[in-house]
């Protein structure tokens, strides 16, 4: 029971994770495209600050993978 | 950490240590591949350099004008630092597209040592920066760590001047202890989301395409074969993309932590 619990858990923590991570992402990238679009000139600089965000965002998400890595390893 | 699908036998105990010499081997493997690089770089400098040259040229260039457009005082000085942590991370990241290869990214030690040496340097830098400021406007070398140390208690003088009566004497102690703390905190938290970010990434990609080619090669519906190949093959291309961005990122990030460390607060 509890290792399946666990397992339940590890996969619950990395697809609600990944959702918030999505949905985060998306909507920098939308920003991001809209603003290249107006001002193609600064789009550069624009890349590496979305990249950067992004790898905040990202961050996030793979907090939640190695937690779900954890479960994985106390259930199997 | 304990993980599942981690090869147990390259883990070998010696003096009461673990050593994981997969990581060892491959990390050192990556040496020598940027070793042989940069002897070949190297001997294709010259007034119209060759292919590998050109290469490394641009690489440099880039980093050092990201550089220049982030810290305003004597930018060249972190460049072959930021291009050093760059060229490992590239590498070892793309060691995981080989089959049979594991890149040594992949193991949690690599990482957060890659983050502590980042962590200790940019730590380094701005205590040197602030000594030198301070040398040389005359207030001696200690003068400047002092002014290094101060930025621990970064918003507080800021609150302090604008509270007024006895606000100021029953707030500022309790926020004074409240901001040491968090920023440390700040500072070990880097650390951890430098080292897990670039863990994750690669441990979750080469995970992912272990399993699709373990179902290429194995699965018992043999019509399913096909479509397994065709996703590792796309996925393998996304690592290969995925190993760039997160070799780029880690580089770009010690550089923001250089510049924030140098600039002063």
């Amino acid at each position: 029971m509890g290792a399946a619990m666990a397992f339940l858990a590890a996969g619950l923590a990395i697809g609600m994770g990944a959702l918030g991570a999505a949905l985060g992402q998306g909507k920098a990238i939308s920003g991001a495209a809209e603003a290249i679009g107006r001002n193609p000139e600064a789009g550069g600089f624009i890349r590496t600050t979305l990249i950067i965000g992004l790898a905040f965002i990202e961050s996030l998400c793979l907090y939640a993978f190695v937690i779900s890595i954890m479960l994985w390893s106390k259930g199997g | 950490m304990n993980i599942p699908v981690e090869v147990e036998w390259y883990r070998v105990k010696w003096f009461g240590m673990i050593f994981h010499l997969d990581t060892l081997f491959y990390s050192w493997l990556a040496l020598l591949v940027i070793l042989i690089l940069a002897l070949f770089a190297r001997r294709s400098i010259r007034e119209i350099p060759g292919r590998l040259g050109c290469l490394f040229e641009h690489i440099y260039a880039y980093f050092s004008d990201l550089a220049a457009s982030m810290i305003h005082k004597d930018p060249q000085r972190y460049v072959p630092f930021i291009m050093t942590i760059f060229l490992f991370v590239l590498i070892c990241n793309w060691m995981g597209l080989i089959p049979t290869f594991i890149p040594p990214t992949r193991d949690y030690n690599t990482t957060l040592a890659l983050a502590l040496i980042s962590f200790f340097a940019f730590n380094f830098y701005g205590i040197r920066r602030a000594m030198e400021d301070s040398k040389a406007s005359g207030k001696g070398v200690w003068g400047g760590f002092v002014k290094w140390i101060s930025h621990f208690v970064e918003p507080v003088p800021d609150i302090w001047r604008s509270l007024e009566g006895p606000m100021r004497y029953l707030l500022t102690p309790f926020l004074l202890v409240l901001f040491i703390i968090l920023n440390i905190m700040e500072e070990l938290m880097r650390v951890l989301s430098l080292s897990v970010r670039l863990m994750g990434n690669i441990l979750g990609e080469h995970l992912v395409l272990g399993v699709l080619l373990y179902l290429a090669l194995f699965i018992t519906q043999v019509w399913l074969r096909p479509m397994n190949w065709a996703t590792s093959t796309f996925v393998c291309l996304l690592g290969a993309l995925t190993g760039f961005i997160q070799a780029f990122v880690f580089a770009v990030l010690s550089l923001s932590y250089i510049s924030g460390a140098v600039e002063g607060h």
